[in-house]
């Protein structure tokens, strides 16, 4: 596990400085700020991932809303 | 007597604009070089030249009088061995030493202005400029030119009559052909401009000269049909070359580095060559070429991937031999690639994939080997890369010599030591003669390094390793340009039209226009009503239909 | 615009054709044969006949705004910030449906090939790939697609005719037996797959030539619809339609089945190269409209800074959004396709026309 999370980190690592010191020196904050919460998002999902972490996950909330009407276009369709 | 001007190289002179077209290059700053006039004394002048030459000792200084009384001083100054001496000493020192006193008398030549006298009547010579400028001087002189000096005048005749030793015309070494002209270009840049010129008789084929290089000065020459070629190519080569400040330009590979659109490519974006008839097919398909003084090795732009799978043998041979051919290339080129890498994946990974009897006389064989697959290839692939390079540096008997005795000695050595297995014999040895099939030695490079790339994905993620560097390859290729110009296309973007001469060669007389990717108006390359005459007029006649449309 | 490269008339047809069959053409078969039975071809036609309905609805909208993108004219019909939720739902269509492709690749790769390799391996160099192509641009991408799928499609087709030896088509009778219901059935998980056409509306404003779009997209629905059709006539005279709905993947394994004369056997690798490379460029072609979203949902001055965050993002979704391939499974099978076509993929672009017709709205044409 350990091994995963420093695979990731190094990715990391060369993903931020790819970017980021192009970005800087061209002062585009805006991209900068777009990049790092971006990559905030990532970092805790993938650590969540690698550490097995619960993380939410959206699809529960898409099958509360979903999936009963799955099930009433089911029943039309497969009866008769 | 004046006192000589100290004159030092790389001192802050007035800088004065040249009109020669090479110094309207920016001088490199810090550098800037002497651009004193010519003073009018001979003297003076001569002093300059040897304090420039000092060290020199392949220049040579002769001073000489002219005319019946010896009123006239004179010096020629030319480096030996750059001159054709029969010239130098027949048409210049003879005309004006012996045949110019006869001609006239004394007074003559103190009336008239005698430098123009000399120019206009006394060197039977075609070649004649004048120069005003030292540097001028000096440049010419190291170019082979011999310069004529005359004492009370402050300009130099810049005679031609340049002569070295060259090599003859030969066979090119790296692209020889069965059927095809035999003569390849030389190392002197004159003599490959007569080579186009004498394949391309038009006056639409100019050949622009510049020099680069701040110690060789070497000429490097742009030609191009002016009617074919779009303005923007020409612009666009030329702005590149313009940009190039470097000490040396010593072969043409050095410029083809400087000019690519992408420096961290494998693949390389410029074609070469060392045929003239390559160059003119390029020329009349509205390419431009670069020849380099010093090298037999010209280049041409824009250059597309498939080009690098064509010979120009394809267009002299039978057109559906030509096409079995290409095929057969582009086979070989995919199993020269994925052979070694295949082999690896499918007996690591994917056995099941075999059928089961090679499956078990493979597996039979492999048996007493001690390495994984992987590390038997890496080892035979790389000791083949070993042979191949000693082969070619050697001198070529022995060169055979080591071919002979890497390939039969020590394969066969090996698999009976139990090293490896003959199945990778095999597989190296097709592998090796598919790689020799593809034309040009630029992409059989490129290829064998991907090839290495490829065994190392396919030993760690079988299959799927290899289909993944393969879509990496396309994709690189895709993005890659050559001057502007998509490196796939005509494959992407699509272009149909000119498939004609793309994975076959169609024959000459349906090729009706040039490659549509080279944009400028006169696309026809010949009548469509070529093939018209009795007992063939129903192909002429449909020819010609189709074209009205 | 944020994207300079234009594509071509022909590169948006084969575009838009690899992004619906590179992955569906695997499972076509199983999808239509569990409810419809011997007469899956029906439903794959039916759900062509509707894939067709969606191309109209979506081109209707599209070139309502033929020089803008979807994320451009999102505030124009219904208002800026109403527009910034929609825009935001899109950007989650986009990751979410692009996090399953990424799944169902990984697994099959894992599945059929390499069962000792664990999947993030898979997702995560694919997805490496796939950022640094879409860092190149759609020009790039489409030139690739253009290089492989007509491979792919030369592929499925000389399958399908090795596999005629295979075939009884007498499992193809009775026809309808049991009347319209069950081929109905059968078509709404491949009515959800041509719905993801709805993608194509962030890119019609970089063909050279938008007022083509709506022959092109129908042209390519239909394509689509032949091989579908194709593919499931193929793999149930083969098995049957008892056993074709039990495999995951009923393509790979009718490519396994074909054996001529012990001499052409095993080809699998086919299906999984078109599988690699198909699904790889639809991956990429979503990682792409969703790095660009993005962009435009943020206002930044190019996509390319948040390519590899998002490609983070993807890669941990991926593994994140299902615990088990039987959890996904039963995703995509029961609630993907009523979730992705009642919003995304008909409701909401329906929406935003009615809206737009209604307020007038409408871009230089």
């Amino acid at each position: 596990m350990l091994g995963f999370l420093f695979i990731y980190l190094a990715g990391l690592a060369l993903i931020i400085w790819l970017e980021l010191p192009a970005l800087v020196k061209q002062k585009q904050w805006r991209e900068v700020a777009a990049f790092s919460g971006l990559v905030l998002i990532g970092s805790y999902l993938s650590i969540s991932m690698i550490l097995r972490l619960p993380t939410p996950n959206p699809n529960v909330l898409i099958e509360a809303i979903f999936g009963p009407l799955s099930k009433m276009l089911e029943a039309a369709l497969s009866g008769g | 007597m004046k006192k000589p001007v100290k004159l030092k190289f790389g001192s802050k002179g007035t800088k004065v604009k040249n009109a020669n077209s090479y110094a309207q290059k920016e001088e490199p700053p810090g550098e800037e070089k002497c651009s004193l006039g010519l003073s009018s004394s001979l003297e003076e002048n001569l002093g300059h030249l040897r304090e420039i030459f000092a060290k020199s000792t392949d220049i040579i200084f002769r001073d000489f009088t002219i005319g019946r009384w010896g009123r006239l001083r004179a010096a020629v100054v030319y480096v030996d061995g750059l001159i054709n001496i029969t010239d130098v000493n027949e048409n210049l020192l003879k005309a004006v030493m012996l045949e110019m006193p006869m001609a006239g008398n004394d007074q003559d030549l103190t009336k008239l202005d005698v430098l123009q006298k000399i120019k206009d009547s006394a060197f039977p010579l075609s070649q004649v400029k004048e120069a005003t400028l030292i540097e001028q001087v000096v440049d010419a002189i190291l170019s082979g030119d011999t310069a004529f000096l005359l004492d009370g005048y402050s300009t130099a005749l810049l005679v031609g009559a340049r002569g070295w030793e060259t090599r003859s015309l030969d066979e090119p070494a790296t692209e020889s052909v069965v059927r095809g002209p035999r003569e390849g270009f030389v190392e002197t840049l004159r003599i490959n401009t007569s080579l186009i010129r004498r394949k391309i008789k038009s006056s639409d084929l100019k050949i622009e000269m510049m020099k680069l290089g701040r110690a060789t000065q070497t000429d490097i020459g742009i030609a191009y049909m002016e009617n074919l070629a779009t303005q923007e190519l020409v612009s666009e080569v030329k702005k590149r070359l313009q940009q190039i400040d470097t000490d040396s330009i010593l072969e043409s590979g050095y410029l083809e580095e400087f000019i690519e659109d992408n420096p961290y490519s494998l693949f390389s974006q410029v074609n070469r060559t060392e045929r003239p008839d390559k160059v003119a097919a390029g020329l009349l398909e509205g390419r431009i070429a670069i020849l380099v003084d010093g090298t037999p090795f010209a280049l041409i732009v824009p250059a597309l991937f498939i080009e690098f799978l064509q010979a120009s043998e394809d267009y002299y041979e039978r057109y559906m031999i030509s096409s079995f051919v290409r095929l057969l290339r582009y086979a070989a080129f995919m199993v020269s690639l994925l052979l070694p890498s295949l082999y690896i994946a499918i007996t690591t990974f994917h056995q099941e994939m075999l059928p089961t009897d090679l499956l078990l006389s493979i597996a039979a064989q492999r048996e007493g080997v001690p390495f994984p697959a992987f590390v038997e290839a890496l080892l035979m692939e790389i000791s083949f890369e070993a042979l191949r390079e000693a082969g070619i540096r050697l001198p070529r008997p022995i060169g055979q010599a080591v071919s002979i005795v890497g390939a039969l000695v020590i394969g066969e050595a090996s698999v009976s030591a139990g090293i490896v297995s003959p199945a990778m014999v095999i597989i190296v040895a097709v592998t090796g003669i598919s790689s020799f099939i593809v034309p040009n030695y630029a992409m059989a490079i490129s290829m064998r390094l991907l090839r290495f790339a490829l065994m190392i994905l396919a030993a760690s993620l079988g299959l799927f390793g290899i289909m993944a560097g393969l879509i990496a390859i396309v994709i690189h290729l895709a993005t890659l340009r050559s001057f502007g110009m998509p490196y796939l296309s005509p494959i992407v973007p699509t272009h149909p039209a000119a498939w004609k001469d793309t994975v076959i060669r169609t024959p000459w007389w349906t090729m009706l226009t040039r490659p549509p990717l080279i944009k400028k108006g006169n696309l026809h390359r010949q009548r469509p009503y070529t093939r018209r005459w009795p007992g063939q007029e129903q192909g002429g006649e449909a020819n010609g239909r189709k074209n009205k449309n | 615009m944020l994207e300079q490269g234009k594509i071509s008339g022909r590169q948006a047809y084969l575009l838009i054709i690899n992004v619906i069959l590179a992955t569906a053409i695997l499972f076509v078969p199983a999808i239509v044969t569990s409810a419809a039975k011997e007469n899956g071809w029906l439903a794959a036609i039916l759900a062509t006949a509707v894939g067709v309905v969606i191309s109209i609805l979506i081109a209707n909208l599209g070139l309502r705004f033929p020089d803008r993108n979807l994320f451009d004219y999102l505030g124009d019909i219904v208002g800026t910030i109403p527009g910034k939720v929609i825009a935001f739902l899109y950007i989650w269509w986009f990751l979410h449906m692009n996090a399953l492709v990424i799944r169902e690749y990984g697994s099959f790769l894992v599945v059929a090939f390499l069962p000792e390799t664990p999947i993030s391996v898979f997702n995560f160099s694919i997805l490496i790939l796939a950022g640094w192509t879409v860092k190149q641009g759609l020009e790039v991408i489409c030139r690739t697609n253009e290089i492989f799928l007509p491979l792919i499609l030369v592929g499925l087709i000389v399958l399908f005719l090795l596999a005629v030896p295979e075939m009884d088509f007498r499992w193809l009778l009775p026809i309808m037996e049991h009347g319209v219901k069950p081929i109905v059935h059968g078509a709404v998980i491949p009515i959800s797959w041509y719905g993801e056409i709805a993608t194509m509306l962030m890119i019609i404003p970089f063909l050279k030539q938008p007022q083509n779009f709506r022959k092109i997209q129908n042209l390519a629905v239909i394509t689509i619809g032949i091989f579908f059709t194709m593919v499931v006539l193929g793999t149930v005279a083969i098995f049957g339609p008892e056993l074709t709905p039990r495999f995951i993947f009923p393509t790979l394994n009718a490519a396994r089945i074909v054996n001529i004369a012990n001499l052409l056997e095993r080809l699998e690798p086919i299906v999984m190269a078109i599988w690699i490379t198909g699904a790889f460029i639809k991956i990429t072609f979503f990682y792409y409209v969703a790095a660009l979203g993005t962009a435009q949902f943020l206002n930044l001055s190019s996509y390319r800074p948040v390519v590899y965050p998002l490609g983070i993002i993807l890669g941990a979704m991926s593994i994140l959004i299902h615990p088990s391939i039987l959890e996904l499974e039963h995703f995509l099978g029961k609630v993907w396709p009523v979730y992705a076509i009642s919003t995304f993929e008909v409701g909401l672009p329906l929406l935003l026309l009615l809206i737009a017709i209604i307020r007038g709205k409408r871009g230089k044409t």
